[in-house]
Order: structure tokens, then sequence, then C-alpha cells
């Protein structure tokens, strides 16, 4: 029976991915006992409700930063899009339109910028970087235009004060068992994409993809319509982050999700998705942007400056890089050596 | 190299290795199994640090175990991968790109002038002006023994070129050897085929687990003295067409294919019997990548049977590209992922299935071993990313595999072991066909060979006559 255990054990670890995805969990437990013994207010049942609230947006978008990284690309757009899912979504509610119909409108929005990007960098082979950046200027201008360069009212105004509360609770403010819905949508969601990319062929397509592009290609895997589909779990994940600022500010802001792809790729990295392709797990990416988002509260909670805040974030993230390669350049001589 | 003992990571390399290059001379080399092989490369180019022995060129000592300078020495290697530098010119790549060049403007005209004698003294006719991507594997080789001989690299190593040079370019390359040689200029020749080093080398060697076995003059390369000497090879490979069985002639698959030489689009037509191994033997470098291009590109498409199929998604035919260990393994998914990518063709659902993945690893534990599944697909040996690679194709059960230079970098165990695999592959049913443009390679295991050109099929042979006649005569029959 212990034989069997350790068994799995060992299987477990083996799993790519896995030992980063532990070490950003234990890194987590660290900084956030660090930070409570600093101040104990850390601790109280209030600030983990809202550390878990807040960290959801940041979970979404290291899942959607994270599949991309895994098949070898980036998305620069994902904060874009995330700006023009909540101003798309604002809009049509200030304008009177229900909720649904203004969620399945930004969705699709959002869906059509993904398939774009998955045929750009699939399909016509754009380097991920350019094809995205473009992207991201496109998709950031159609969040400028579509209340004509200004910010939107209240969604209240529009869908009526019940309407737009019931909105806002769904998405930001309302609580079910104890715990905010903003942090159950995205635990669905990591539900969801976690089993998608562990337990399906496309899960599987996509680490080959950002592993042996070629071999992929040789093994038939359809690389245009994995990229595609990497590129659309992106979108899907940048419109829900979207609705969910829409939600939070009870309005749109042009602004909304600004640097976000950013935040999304910190929080990949710091849970072990490689920036080179092909490894990592969504677990790993749970605890990355656990630990961005304890980060960020624990230096508010004890009082240090927000300048101080983005350095010690950024000197983790490039910390979390930096050993992957280390630990790829390692693997690389080996493989040479042999 | 004089007693030269080699160790990286802890594992000897070379030990006692001795071996003398003359000037003037070339030198063959048969790497009878891979082992020391890249560790004479290395330590012919740079100075290494050595546990043993004494390494000299042209005279002088320039390696030793006491001291190493780690500097690089003035030897050529000419391999596969390409040195040099894309998207320049080849009077750039030959002149310009060179330690010592001072001209600090550069004239087109100037370095054309430079370039003729060296190319009219081989007989080649390569512009100066050509980019290096442009030109074909067997140009791009004499660019680079040109490079060499214009930078005064006295030795010169070729390594396994005739897998992508063919064999009437061989022969033009050879007499451009001669020319060199001729001027003193060495070369050290490596192939793991003595049909080409018998007319070429002055002496050969043996390599065999970092040592060199046996040094023969040209003259005592007679064919009873490789009777002798090599009674393994002869048992294993010219043995090959009386122990390898020869199955039923299974159902035609035929087949329609399209190629593109950049101005033209040239349609082929063949056939291949359900069980049968058929080489396709590209006249040169060219088509072989027109056909490598065609067997690996995204939307490639081939007539089979009647019915246009998709190559790269079609789960009735598998594509395993040259060097498969380097090129077909997926590094970062475990060796069950990795296994199962082909039969996801056929089954989508293998990679949420426990129940068959289990069955997968019971039914093949006994063949690949238990140790496989358990630790990182990085860490298997070479033969183990032989047998992942084949096991894959078995388990994805095509009707027609594609194999692009299955021997290409592999020494001769391994070269045994491929045979053995392609021979798996053959008793399950599936159809081979082989790309090459080294008949060598495949003449032991293909039963016809379709020579290709642009233009149309140009011959067909039937392979096991031939070689029963060289093993007739390399028999003494």
């Amino acid at each position: 029976m212990s034989n069997e255990k350790q068994s799995s054990l060992r299987k477990i670890m083996a799993i790519r991915g896995m030992g980063a995805a532990i070490t950003a969990f234990i890194g987590l437990i660290v900084i956030y006992v660090a930070f409570g013994l600093i101040n104990p207010a850390v601790f109280s049942g209030q600030n983990i409700m809202n550390l878990l609230r807040s960290m959801s947006k940041y979970l979404l978008i290291g899942i959607a930063q994270s599949y991309i990284l895994i098949t070898g690309n980036i998305d620069l757009s994902i904060g874009s899009m995330v700006g023009m899912s909540a101003m798309v979504a604002a809009t049509l509610m200030s304008r009177g339109v229900n909720p649904v119909i203004a969620i399945v409108v930004a969705l699709a929005c959002c869906l059509v910028c993904g398939v774009v990007n998955g045929f750009l960098v699939g399909k016509f082979k754009l380097p991920p970087f350019i094809a995205t950046l473009g992207t991201m200027f496109i998709t950031r201008g159609v969040a400028y235009m579509v209340n004509s360069n200004r910010n939107t009212d209240a969604i209240a105004t529009g869908i009526g004060k019940e309407a737009g509360d019931s909105f806002q609770n769904i998405f930001y403010y309302g609580t079910t068992f104890g715990v905010y819905n903003t942090f159950w949508i995205a635990l669905i969601f990591f539900i969801i994409f976690f089993f998608l990319l562990s337990k399906t062929r496309t899960g599987r397509h996509i680490y080959a993809i950002g592993s042996n592009i070629d071999a992929a290609k040789l093994s038939g895997v359809n690389v245009v319509a994995t990229t595609t589909k990497a590129y659309l779990v992106s979108a899907v994940c940048s419109c829900v982050v979207g609705l969910i600022l829409c939600a939070q500010a009870g309005m749109g802001n042009m602004e909304a999700g600004n640097m976000y792809e950013m935040y999304g790729v910190a929080a990949g990295v710091i849970g072990g998705v490689s920036p080179l392709g092909g490894t990592g797990l969504l677990l790993g990416t749970f605890a990355g942007a656990a630990v961005w988002q304890t980060l960020e509260n624990g230096l508010n909670m004890i009082g240090a400056q927000v300048g101080i805040q983005r350095v010690v974030i950024g000197v983790i993230v490039v910390a979390a890089v930096l050993l992957d390669v280390v630990v790829r350049g390692g693997q690389f001589k080996k493989k040479k050596g042999n | 190299m004089e007693r030269v003992t080699y160790s990286e990571r802890g594992v000897k390399k070379l030990e006692h290795f001795n071996m003398q290059i003359y000037a003037g001379e070339v030198m063959g080399l048969i790497p009878v199994n891979a082992h020391g092989k890249q560790a004479i490369l290395k330590l012919l180019q740079n100075n290494l640090p050595l546990y043993d022995g004494y390494i000299y060129y042209g005279g002088e000592l320039v390696n030793s175990w006491r001291e190493s300078s780690r500097k690089s020495n003035r030897v050529s290697v000419i391999q596969a991968q390409n040195r040099l530098v894309n998207g320049m010119t080849v009077a750039d790549n030959i002149f310009v790109l060179r330690q010592g060049f001072r001209q600090y403007v550069l004239q087109m005209s100037v370095l054309k002038k430079q370039l003729l004698p060296f190319m009219q003294d081989i007989g080649m006719d390569i512009s100066a002006e050509t980019r290096v991507e442009n030109l074909s594997s067997f140009e791009r080789v004499v660019v680079e023994l040109l490079k060499a001989v214009v930078m005064g690299y006295r030795l010169i190593v070729l390594d396994e070129i005739s897998i992508f040079v063919s064999g009437k370019e061989m022969q033009k390359l050879f007499g451009i050897m001669r020319h060199y040689t001729d001027q003193g200029f060495s070369f050290l020749y490596i192939s793991s085929h003595f049909e080409e080093i018998l007319p070429l080398c002055d002496r050969t060697g043996f390599l065999c687990n970092g040592r060199l076995q046996k040094v023969v003059q040209k003259a005592d390369m007679n064919r009873k003295y490789l009777q002798e000497c090599l009674q393994g090879y002869d048992r294993n490979v010219w043995g090959y067409p009386e122990n390898g069985h020869r199955r039923p002639a299974g159902r035609k698959i035929f087949l329609e294919a399209a190629l593109s030489d950049g101005k033209k689009l040239w349609k082929y037509s063949f056939y291949v019997r359900e069980g049968e191994c058929l080489t396709i033997q590209a006249q040169d470098d060219q088509i072989l990548k027109s056909c490598v291009q065609f067997l690996t590109g995204e939307e490639s498409r081939i007539v089979m049977d009647g019915r246009r199929r998709k190559i790269s998604a079609d789960k009735e035919i598998a594509v395993v590209s040259q060097q498969p260990t380097l090129t077909m393994i997926f590094p970062d998914m475990s060796y069950m992922d990795n296994l199962c990518m082909g039969l996801a063709r056929r089954m989508p659902d293998v990679f949420s299935g426990r129940k068959i993945r289990a069955s997968i690893r019971r039914e093949y534990i006994p063949i690949l071993g238990e140790e496989v599944f358990e630790g990182s697909v990085e860490g298997l040996s070479e033969r183990q990313k032989y047998q992942l690679v084949y096991t894959r194709i078995i388990l994805q059960k095509p009707r027609v595999a594609f194999l692009i230079q299955p021997f290409m970098g592999a020494d001769m165990p391994h070269r045994r072991f491929i045979w053995e695999m392609l021979e798996g592959l053959l008793d399950k049913g599936i159809a081979l066909i082989l790309l090459s443009v080294n008949p060598l390679d495949t003449w032991l295991v293909a039963e016809r060979t379709l020579l290709l050109d642009y233009g149309g099929i140009l011959e067909e042979r039937r392979e096991l006559e031939e070689h029963k006649n060289s093993y007739q005569f390399m028999r003494g029959n």
C-alpha cells in the first residue's frame, strides 16, 4: 500500500510543471503567513474574502495567457479585450439592452478577436507578438469608439436599478455560500479549462504545439485549429473579466483592463508556465494568481508604496522566468551531453 | 591524436584513442557505433581539457592532458547542418565572414574575381552573388569546402554527407577532394557505408566504443579482409537478404502526388502494396526537399485509392521525419502521451480514457519495458526513442507510412534496430515508403526503388535482385 502511495506520488511529481506549481503554492503560504505576522488583519475573514474576489480577475487572465504561453505564443490583446468587453456590455446595458444580450454581444466581439488572433498566428504565421499587438490596438480602439470616446453612464440608467443590481451582484458584489460570486465564476472557468487542458485531446494538442510544433504537425495535429482554440479560450476569459470589471464599477470604463495581459503573463510564469511553450499547469497559474494578489494585498496592508509593490512583483516575475530558463538550459545541456 | 582519453560528465567518450591523418590523404572513418564520434569532432575543432593524451596539428602540440588552451584549431567540419550564413551571398560567406578579412569597403566585382579561380580549379560554376539559401546541398558543401580552403584550414572533416548528397554529386565531390589532397589538404571522411569509403580513402579506421579498433590501408581493403574484419557487419547487414523474410504481396494502394520545382507542378502516380517496402530515391537534394515539403506541409494533399486526402490529418497516412529521435519527440510530454499522439487520430478520447491507457501500458510493457513509462522522455536512450516513434506508428495503424531518410544519423547498431522496427511495421501490413537520396541506406530493406526526378519517375528497380548480386560479389561467390 505504501509502495502504491509512493508510486502515485512519484507519478504526480513527474508531471511537467508540477514542481513549479507546488513551489508557487509553498511560496504563497510563506508570503501569506509573513504578511499575516506583520499585520494580523491579513488573516481576517473579510480580508480572505476580498483576497479571493480580487484574485479571481488575475486567475481568469492567468488562464487566458497560460493557454497561449503553453502553445509557445503570447497574447497582448487580452487587456484590450477586457476593456472592449466591459465597454460593449456597459454601453448596451446603459442604453436599455437586456443584460443577457449585452453579454452575448460582448462575448461575440471577443470571440471574433480570438479567431482573428488564431488565424494570424496559426494560419498566416505572423509573429504572435506583432499579430496580437495589432489586435490590442484595434480592440482598444473599439472600446473607445463604442460609446463615442467616453466612458458609459451607469448601467442602471438603461436597464433599471433592479436589473443593474442583479448584474452587479452576479458578477461582483453577491455571495454564494459566504464567498463572493466572482470567485465561484473564476473557479468554474478554472475547472472547465483545467479539464480541457489536462484531460482532452485538444489539451494535449496545445501542449504538443508548444513542445515541438513540427512533430505536432506530423502527428496530425491541426495547428491552425488548435492555436485558434487557445486564443478562443483567452478571448472567453478576457470577456468574463471585462464583465466583472463592468459589474464592479457599474459602468463601462474605456481604460478597463489596461496592462492585464502582462498580469496574465506574470500569473502564469510565477506558477511555472513556461514562456518558451510546452510546459505548465493551470494549477500553477492558480497559485501564481494567488501569489500576485497576496503580494498586492499584503504590501497594501503593511502600507508599502505602490512603487515598491511593482518592484517586488517585477523581481518575482524575473526570478520565476530565470528559474525556468535555467532549468530548461540544464536539460538542454544534458541532452546535448548524451 | 595520441593516446587521447576524453570524458564528458563522467562518461569516457574516447579511451586511448590514436589517429594520425597525414598531409594530402583522405582518411576514412567508419563508426561501428556512434560512441565517441562527436567527441572526435569536438576535439578536432576545439582544444578541450583531456584526461590523458596529446593532440597535434600540423606537427605542433595544440592540446594535452597537461594543458588545454580551449582555443579552436584550424579544422573545418562539414555536416548536414548548414554552417553558412543564410541571407548572405556565397562571396560574403567565403571571403567576408572570416578572420583576417581587412577590406572595409566591399566590392562585389573584386570578390567575384577572387572567387573565379577557385571555381575554375574545381570545375564548378556557382555565382558569387548567389544567396546561400538558394544553393543545393551539394553546392553548399562545395562552398563550405572552399571557405575552409580559403581560410587555410588544412584538415577538412566530411561527416555523413551522403545522406543529403546524391550518388552522382558524390562522384564530383570525390574529384574535388582529390584536387585538394594533391595540394596538401587532408580530409577525414566519416561514413557508415564502406561502399563509399572503399574507392575514396587512402586509409580507413573503424571506430568502436571510443577506440579506433583497426586502421586499414587502401591496398588491404580487399574483399577477403573485409570479410574477416567485418564479420559482425557481414552477418547482420550482408546476411540480411538471407535472414530477412519477405511477406506475401498485399493489396495495391494507388497514390498520386504533385511536387513543385518552384515553377511547375509535376504529377506522379505510383503504387505500393500493403506490407511492402518501397524506396523513393530522389535524384538530387532539391527534389528530396520538394518531397519533404510536400509530406510535411500542413495543407498538402495526396490521392490515395482515388480519394483526395490531407496528409497531416488523415489517419490512414503517417509521416516520420528525418532524425525522428530529435524531431518527432515531445520533450515536455509524458511517454504515454507521446505514444498516444498517433492513436488519438483514431480514438479522440485516448487522453482522458484511463482504461485505454492502462490497456496500452499492459500490452506494451513486455515490449517497451516498464521503466520508459516512469521517467522523462528526454532521459530515454536513443534506441528507446526510436522504439517510441515507431510504436506510435504501430498504434496509429496507418495503411501507408512515409519515412523520410529513416537511417539518417544512425550508427550501425541503430541501423539494425531501425531495420527491425521497419520489419515490425511491415508485419502489421503497413505499406512503407522510404524517402532517400542514397541507395545504400535503404536497399537492404526495400523491395522496389523508384528513381524520382522533376518530370516523372525515371526508373523502377527491383532491389532484391540487385543486392543479391552485390551480396554475392562481397561474399566472393
